[in-house]
């Protein structure tokens, strides 16, 4: 079965979106979900095929129109709350379908 | 390994503007051998193409440009500004701590990472390290006790 692929997303792939990465992984533990989590810059983001995109909201508008998976944004990148506030149902439906 | 080495850490450092912090924070990988001088520009400059989404935690901005042939060597930088800036992240504002970082690769930098973000889960330590006037006392904050909250979580 194919896994469930998530992307972070930051200017540059390298910096808070590998943060941001981390924080999900961690989550996706926690819950005991499978799913792949990986990094990508702005520009290649949306030509790389995921099943959800976090990003954070100055960088969303770049992005939601051109895709057509959901997008979640975040505000503090290593604030456990907030990503499972926001993206946590997002992602038990994603697994739970694949 | 460290985070940071003591000789990329400046202190309530006087910087006026978004970009001057940002520059400040460049020159130290600078004088250590990490970039080459055009990273800082390439950092400031990723700030305005892509907006202020580096400030990715309130009060802290992790500033960083595309790894290129710019990067010699990954490394971080660490300022605190003597008084905060803003970089326009409405949710985020005003900025106080600057972490530099040049990244060489996609993923040889992870670790570090890791445990910068270790480091900036911990309120009470990042607080310490605003408050500090000391090199020496943020320099063994930032190393470790992040590295003691990595082998917590291992």
């Amino acid at each position: 079965m194919p896994k469930v692929k998530i992307l972070t997303v930051c200017g540059f792939g390298v910096g808070s979106s590998m943060v941001l990465k981390m924080k999900i992984d961690e989550i996706l533990k926690q819950y005991n979900l499978a799913a792949e989590v990986i990094t990508a810059d702005i520009g290649t983001a949306t030509s790389t095929p995921c099943d959800l995109i976090f990003t954070s909201k100055e960088l969303e508008n770049n992005i939601r129109s051109k895709v057509k998976v959901p997008v979640v944004t975040i505000v503090n990148f290593i604030n456990r709350k907030e990503i499972e506030e926001k993206g946590l149902a997002f992602l038990e439906q994603l697994c739970r379908l694949k | 390994m460290n985070i940071v080495e003591k000789e990329n850490i400046r202190l309530k450092v006087n910087a006026a503007r978004w970009d001057k912090a940002i520059y400040e924070a460049g020159i130290l990988l600078l004088n250590s051998g990490k970039i080459k001088e055009a990273y800082i520009y390439n950092m400031i400059e990723s700030v305005t193409t892509y907006g202020p989404y580096m400030v990715i935690i309130p009060h802290v901005a992790i500033a960083h440009a595309r790894p290129d042939e710019n990067v010699l060597e990954e490394g971080v930088s660490l300022i605190t500004l003597e008084k905060p800036v803003e970089f326009g992240n409405k949710d985020n504002d005003p900025v106080d701590l600057i972490f530099a970082l040049a990244a060489k690769s996609d993923n040889g930098h992870l670790s570090g990472i890791i445990r910068l973000s270790n480091f900036l889960e911990n309120t009470q330590y990042l607080n310490e390290v605003r408050n500090s006037r000391d090199v020496e006392t943020v320099f063994h904050l930032v190393n470790q006790i992040a590295i003691a909250e990595e082998s917590k979580n291992a």
